[in-house]
């Protein structure tokens, strides 16, 4: 497990942090005025990693910080979908409370398939929430009436504001910004610090008065919650909702997600998710950017190349720096202050 | 002095085999108890009846007037009990001072909801905490240098003190120590047995401890309990354990 310091520190120093601020300024700055000078494609995949940093936060906080094993995690960011689109489909209801219901939704049926972590840890929980993965998946197949079966649900269109695609990154954005900032918080409070102590020594948790049940389950549901709120945004993103979206390989995604980077990082959680999104992007660019140009028989070859240059960057992480990119960073800050 | 804790016949079996025989011990408010006993005796066993680990086969543990064996290990914490553990049970991935509010878990009121949107309230409660902390723990056990620091590299002794330090942030009424004094060095063990004497004067904290030097267990309890093979065979004042026929065969004549 990590062993570095994973709480942010406040710093006690009461002057006002002018170096800070202006940083996160200027981020939230580039972030708004992005779809600006980008094209339709940028905004897309830019919509796509902030959800996607939703959900791996939401994987972080259970098997990160609580360091409770999960490969079920699309299962739950299913059922967020599901529940967002119903809502949108049959209710109406505007997209923000489509979110707030996949969320909530997800968190219950994360109670439900948490029950194991009480009893087991480690590899034989991760076997056990295969369960989750394989059980909902089955209800999302072949619960046609609900959930439309293998053809899915198609979700009306979303307009936020008038602006279209560039709306709705906007709202995504702002989403992942506060799921993130709520993230950090709770580990500056005691419900954090109770976690990293489920993950690090159960036994010595309880002496210390933390019900142990509980602080387990509501690791489990919490991270549910935040998969189920990427959920139903990537159901109102994408318009549609099949069970091929939340399968065993989309779990692993995560997984990756998290350990390339950083596991009990919220920075991590973003870094991670960002480059599991758009790495096969880029790689896809730069091999036809600089590989050989046109017939069938060379783009036949790519494809698996990509695959595996996109494998190789993941085994590289783990094995030069098991602290993912979160890791990396901290060591090249670090260095830059020395 | 009442008794704050009384055990009472409890008995323990790990299969076929008794771990604790009918043991029944009385802890005196206010004062230093101690169980000794050679490798084997049961002494953890017990704390770890007390603490709810194990769940004995016979036998209550009274503890403020309540049978506490009937209530999740959790609860039995917020009554006021607080322990240590025989190998250091801290968490290495947090600073000094982030163990040390764990100790404090059942004292504060953050929900997911409250702790998510951090502003006053949350804040307000996180920094009362730093506070009282930086207050009345790290200056008492002299860690005040070392509390941003993680736990991971710490010297051993050190160690012992933050976890001390830990199950001394909710000021319990009993505290329950497994070896405090095992693997420091003369000096180290001075000290501690000085903290824990300080406990029972200033603050009024009842100690139960287990540890192996005879020194320092005789020098510092105004009660000494003696376990073997999960049974007792003496309690009494120190001076009268001590000359103890069957003590000094089970375990003092042994070394």
């Amino acid at each position: 497990m990590v062993s570095e310091a994973l709480i942010v520190h406040e710093p006690t120093a009461s002057r006002f942090p002018v170096g800070r601020i202006a940083g996160w300024l200027l981020l939230a700055a580039i972030l708004l005025a992005f779809p600006a000078f980008s094209g339709a494609y940028f905004v897309f995949m830019a919509t796509l990693v902030a959800i996607n940093v939703i959900a791996t936060i939401g994987l972080n906080i259970t098997v990160g910080y609580a360091g409770l094993l999960s490969i079920g995690h699309s299962a739950f960011i299913g059922v967020g979908a599901y529940t967002g689109a119903l809502m949108a489909i049959h209710l109406g209801t505007p997209l923000i409370v489509n979110v707030a219901g996949g969320a909530a939704a997800a968190f219950l049926v994360g109670l439900v398939f948490g029950a194991p972590s009480l009893r087991i840890k480690g590899i034989y929980l991760a076997i056990a929430t295969l369960a989750a993965q394989y059980s909902l998946s089955f209800v999302f197949q072949q619960w046609t009436a609900v959930t439309g079966g293998d053809r899915g649900l198609s979700v009306p269109r979303v307009d936020v504001f008038g602006f279209g695609e560039t709306g709705f990154y906007y709202v995504v954005v702002a989403l992942a910004a506060l799921l993130c900032l709520a993230a950090r918080n709770l580990f500056r409070t005691r419900i954090g610090r109770a976690f990293i102590a489920l993950r690090e020594r159960d036994y010595a948790a309880q002496v210390l008065g933390i019900n142990v049940v509980r602080y387990k389950l509501l690791a489990f549901a919490l991270g549910s919650a935040y998969a189920g709120a990427a959920g139903a945004l990537t159901a109102m993103f994408l318009r549609i909702v099949n069970p091929d979206q939340f399968t065993l390989a989309a779990s692993v995604f995560f997984l990756a997600a998290v350990v390339v980077g950083g596991q009990a990082s919220i920075l991590g959680s973003i870094l991670g998710a960002a480059f599991m999104t758009l790495m096969p992007e880029i790689l896809r660019a730069v091999l036809e950017l600089w590989g050989p140009g046109g017939t069938a028989d060379v783009a036949g070859f790519l494809s698996p190349l990509r695959e595996f240059i996109f494998g190789a960057l993941i085994v590289g992480f783990l094995v030069f720096e098991p602290r993912g990119l979160a890791g990396l960073i901290q060591r090249l800050v670090g260095r830059s202050n020395n | 002095m009442p008794d704050l804790m009384m055990i009472d016949r409890v008995s323990l079996a790990f299969g076929g085999i008794a771990a604790l025989s009918e043991v029944s011990v009385a802890v005196a408010e206010g004062r230093v108890t101690a169980i000794i006993g050679p490798n084997g005796a049961g002494k953890t066993s017990l704390f770890n009846v007390i603490s709810g680990f194990y769940r004995a086969r016979a036998g209550a543990v009274t503890f403020a007037g309540k049978d506490i064996l009937a209530l999740p290990g959790y609860v039995r914490s917020k009554l006021g009990i607080a322990r240590t553990f025989q190998n250091v049970a801290l968490f290495d991935g947090m600073s000094v001072l982030e163990n040390i509010k764990l100790g404090a878990h059942a004292q504060l009121g953050a929900n997911v909801f409250s702790a998510g949107i951090y502003l006053f309230w949350e804040q307000r409660e996180e920094h009362d905490l730093t506070r009282r902390i930086e207050r009345d723990v790290l200056a008492f056990l002299d860690l005040t240098d070392v509390s941003d620091r993680p736990i991971g590299g710490l010297p051993y002794g050190l160690q012992k003190r933050v976890e001390l330090a830990r199950a001394l942030v909710m000021r319990p009424r009993l505290l329950m120590l497994d070896e405090p004094f095992a693997g420091m060095n003369t000096p180290e063990k001075v000290r501690m047995a000085n903290t824990i004497r300080r406990c029972v004067t200033e603050w009024g904290t009842t100690v139960l401890l287990i540890d192996h030097d005879m020194e320092m267990v005789m020098g510092l309890s105004d009660h000494v309990v003696v376990l073997n093979f999960g049974r007792l065979i003496a309690a009494g004042e120190p001076d009268a354990v001590r000359r103890h026929s069957g003590v000094i065969d089970a375990y003092l004549g042994a070394a």
